[in-house]
């Protein structure tokens, strides 16, 4: 891991952070796309045991993203995916990506200011 | 890594999948009333098939309509003697469409458009923070 001063650990541990949002956001996106889909089992993504490891480790870019079938139980067409649950997943994802974003505009925030002097 | 604004592709996907599931209803609505002499097939309703798309890297690539399916050509025989399609013992041939099995996946596929909808607007949210990332 190279530690310089404008990509430090913080801000690749955030980067992989949002890594994982995306690839979610795409999996509930594609969860809800397949809805009524005979036979679809629902996509989850986990990335922040693996992210948290890899912090513990010293590299956040050692950090994983792991894509699962949910095991809920399937409806009679063979398909498991809650819209409910999926709408309010995507919403939450979406805060989350939020708050990732703003902890790395502060962490520029902060850069610009070394930098600049203001 | 995924592809850039990958998510617009999903909810499209499933948009275009309810949206023809929204036409192949319309159209067996548009047909259920189609009688045919005993001698030809009646019109036969229309089921949309889908699939779901896996992605190169597990997290999946939406939905895609795969065909569509007939139902039954044999439809319903029905005594109707004045009508000028009967045939000699007075019997017309009509469509086996059930107009509350097509309301029913009216409101499905009208729903599941609707949700494809949202997923749509949150991945825009979701993006324009991206966006914002150094501002």
């Amino acid at each position: 891991m190279a530690v310089s001063g404008i990509s430090d650990g913080v801000t690749q541990a955030l980067r992989m952070a949002i890594n994982g949002i995306d690839a979610r956001q795409q999996a509930i996106a594609g969860n809800i796309a397949n809805v009524d889909t005979p036979g679809y089992l629902a996509r989850q993504v986990r990335f922040e045991d693996s992210l948290a490891q890899a912090m513990a480790d010293g590299d956040p870019t050692g950090a994983d993203v792991t894509v699962s079938q949910s095991l809920a139980a399937t409806r009679l067409n063979g398909n498991n995916v809650n819209i409910d649950f999926e709408l309010l997943a995507q919403k939450e994802n979406a805060l989350r990506q939020r708050l990732v974003v703003q902890a790395l505009n502060a962490k520029y925030a902060l850069l610009r200011t070394a930098i600049t002097g203001q | 890594m995924s592809q850039m604004f990958s998510s617009f592709a999903v909810a499209t996907s499933g948009m275009g999948a309810y949206k023809t599931w929204l036409n192949a209803v319309a159209d067996n609505i548009a047909n259920m009333d189609n009688v045919t002499s005993t001698d030809q097939p009646a019109f036969q309703e229309r089921f949309v098939q889908v699939q779901a798309v896996d992605g190169p890297d597990g997290v999946g690539d939406g939905v895609r309509v795969t065909g569509v399916q007939f139902g039954s050509a044999d439809g319903i025989i029905q005594y109707d003697p004045n009508h000028p399609l009967a045939d000699a013992n007075g019997m017309v041939r009509r469509p086996d469409v059930s107009l509350s099995d097509q309301m029913v996946y009216m409101q499905l596929a009208q729903r599941g458009y609707q949700a494809n909808v949202r997923s749509f607007e949150t991945a825009k949210e979701a993006y324009e923070s991206i966006l914002s990332i150094g501002r």
